[in-house]
């Protein structure tokens, strides 16, 4: 899993650096967290921290709020109140939500989101647009990281003639493409077979343990659940650890 | 990929939307051309006139709807004549009427036969016609081509038989297709005894052509002078019509080719929502999202462009065989057409892409990926 963090030529992002806080030891910190939608409170106060290099499974049943809290940590959403932290970013207050997204997190999606007309390496290059990268750099980037996900002889295959598994691989490979300290996963292996979901999952483990990279991923499914090394479960919106660490 | 490559590449993946978008485009650029030059040719074969025999400037009857309405009587003109500065003026009638079905709108010039060296006329075969005769009549040479008459020959026009007594050239090319008769005969035939349509000016060697032109512009407030063609509407609107024709077409096809751009972007960004907001939920800048809906519509634009202008070519050719248009319709190709139907291109894409664009930019990510 060699140097799947150090996009080359990529340019540092001063703007984005400004606004990280040295003083946060957490990859993540969560506090008193509320969400509402309407008369619905989907987040009720939620409070916790993850560690850097952790591969944390949010867990819960379905309405809990998983994927509200989610879309909060990935700034795709605001709280009502409360404050989060990604890498020592105030997400909460952020104006370059771009920049954050695209520098700070890595995000793998249920249903893979990749763009059916592209090539496998073409869906992994699109996240490295607006980087410094010149088009050969992002070309050879994307296939450096389709390789070490596994999928070396599929780069120039397109979504629709590759296998479930191996459109979550290029998720991830498109999630890792800037380099993430931090990776958000959406139910990574909830339509997948367990021959997919473990090599997903093995992909997961071996980040952590490689790079250091903080794997936070929102599921039902108890084969994530049993390979992540701490467990969180959200019920009536409020968090309550249920196991490791 | 690089982003220019992107582009052509979700342009390619949706061909038929395309292709169909383009041709909107490209009819919008094919009326375009074929207005502008229309109308840039018409110019150039009304203003023409204005450079009959090399003439510093021409006198016509102030504010008429057509030159060709244009009544000057010939004492004014041989007063006009007289004015200091003036060396030479010449008189003379111009008409328009039927030849034949194929021939609707032939010119013909009542011209006397010592004016027309000065008038630019060269005989290419045969003789003129004598002052007096009055069943005499020359043709410019490709009017002669067209009618297939040549010297010797008799026709009839009006109702009135003339013997062709030669053909000629003038140093305008809508004069090679006018039909040349005695200065009397056309005034006999058309009631018009004493009158010429317009006057043609030469200034005396040394003599300031300004400073003529305005003399005669005070010496004879019926009249004026034409020197240029921002002269031209003193005497003749029918330029300022064609002009405001060409307008009306061009704006008509633009809103044609906007509405066929804004449908298949709009399609396109509906399709896409979903598309849209993963693209930004993995960083892509909200100025990069509208690059890209706008870069694609340039692309299709770009294409229909070039597609006009070949349309618009043979639109030209069309109608340059069109009876009615056959003798003052000579097409003057100028670079500036080309250069206003890739303008209009670039507009086309930009206005009809603008507000999808700026839709797809500032979708919610959230909102975009919930669309199925």
């Amino acid at each position: 899993m060699s140097d799947l963090l150090e996009p080359a030529g990529q340019r540092t992002d001063r703007r984005l650096e400004r606004q990280r806080s040295a003083d946060d030891p957490n990859a993540i910190t969560v506090r008193d967290v509320t969400r509402r939608f309407g008369d619905t409170v989907v987040l009720d106060g939620v409070s916790f921290d993850v560690a850097p290099g952790s591969f944390t499974a949010v867990t819960g049943p379905s309405g809990s709020g998983k994927t509200t809290l989610l879309h909060l940590l990935a700034a795709l959403d605001h709280p009502d109140s409360g404050t989060i932290r990604v890498n020592g970013i105030d997400v909460v207050h952020l104006h370059q939500l771009t920049r954050y997204r695209r520098r700070e997190i890595g995000l793998v999606f249920q249903l893979h989101n990749l763009v059916p007309r592209l090539t496998a390496e073409q869906n992994v290059a699109m996240a490295l647009f607006d980087t410094g990268l010149g088009a050969r750099q992002r070309k050879a980037r994307a296939v450096d990281l389709l390789e070490q996900v596994g999928l070396a002889n599929r780069v120039g295959a397109k979504p629709p003639t590759m296998s479930g598994g191996e459109r979550q691989r290029v998720a991830v490979a498109r999630a890792l493409a800037n380099g993430p300290r931090v990776i958000l996963a959406d139910e990574p292996t909830g339509s997948l077979d367990d021959d997919s979901a473990g090599s997903v999952l093995d992909l997961f483990e071996a980040l952590r343990a490689d790079e250091g990279v903080t794997v936070l991923a929102v599921s039902h499914d108890p084969r994530l659940n049993a390979r992540a090394d701490r467990l969180l479960r959200l019920a009536d919106g409020r968090i309550a650890p249920v196991g490791g660490s | 990929m690089t982003f220019l490559g992107l582009i052509f590449h979700n342009v390619a993946a949706r061909r038929l939307r395309a292709v169909l978008t383009g041709l909107a485009v490209a009819i919008g650029v094919m009326a375009v051309v074929a207005l502008g030059t229309l109308t840039l040719s018409l110019k150039e074969s009304a203003t023409g006139i204005l450079k009959v025999g090399n003439a510093d400037f021409t006198v016509a009857q102030k504010h008429t709807d057509s030159l060709l309405n244009s009544l000057i009587s010939t004492d004014d003109m041989a007063k006009v004549g007289k004015v200091e500065g003036v060396g030479r003026s010449i008189g003379a009638l111009i008409e328009l009427d039927t030849y034949d079905a194929g021939h609707p709108g032939v010119i013909q010039v009542g011209l006397d036969p010592d004016a027309q060296d000065p008038f630019g006329v060269v005989i290419l075969q045969g003789r003129s016609y004598t002052a007096k005769s009055d069943d005499e009549v020359m043709l410019g040479y490709v009017l002669a081509q067209s009618i297939h008459k040549g010297v010797g020959d008799r026709l009839t026009i009006d109702g009135h038989t003339y013997r062709v007594t030669g053909t000629y050239r003038t140093n305008i090319s809508f004069g090679n297709s006018t039909m040349m008769f005695p200065l009397p005969v056309l005034q006999g035939r058309y009631q018009a005894a004493g009158q010429v349509s317009l006057g043609f000016v030469k200034v005396a060697p040394g003599a300031n052509k300004k400073a003529v032109a305005k003399a005669i512009d005070r010496a004879f407030p019926q009249l004026a002078t034409v020197a240029s063609e921002s002269d031209y509407g003193r005497v003749d609107n029918t330029l300022v019509l064609i002009s405001a024709a060409n307008t009306g077409g061009g704006i008509l096809a633009a809103v044609i080719a906007i509405s066929g751009v804004l449908n298949t972007s709009l399609l396109s960004f509906f399709e896409r929502v979903r598309e849209f907001g993963v693209l930004r939920s993995i960083g892509w800048s909200r100025r990069r999202i509208i690059a890209l809906v706008l870069g694609e519509a340039v692309v299709v634009s770009l294409a229909g462009a070039f597609v006009g202008l070949f349309l618009g070519w043979g639109a030209i050719n069309l109608l340059q065989h069109q009876a009615q248009l056959r003798g003052v319709f000579h097409p003057v190709y100028d670079a500036g057409i080309f250069g206003r139907s890739l303008y209009f291109a670039f507009g086309v894409a930009f206005v009809g892409a603008l507000y999808p664009a700026v839709r797809a930019a500032f979708l919610s990510p959230l909102e975009a990926m919930r669309r199925e």
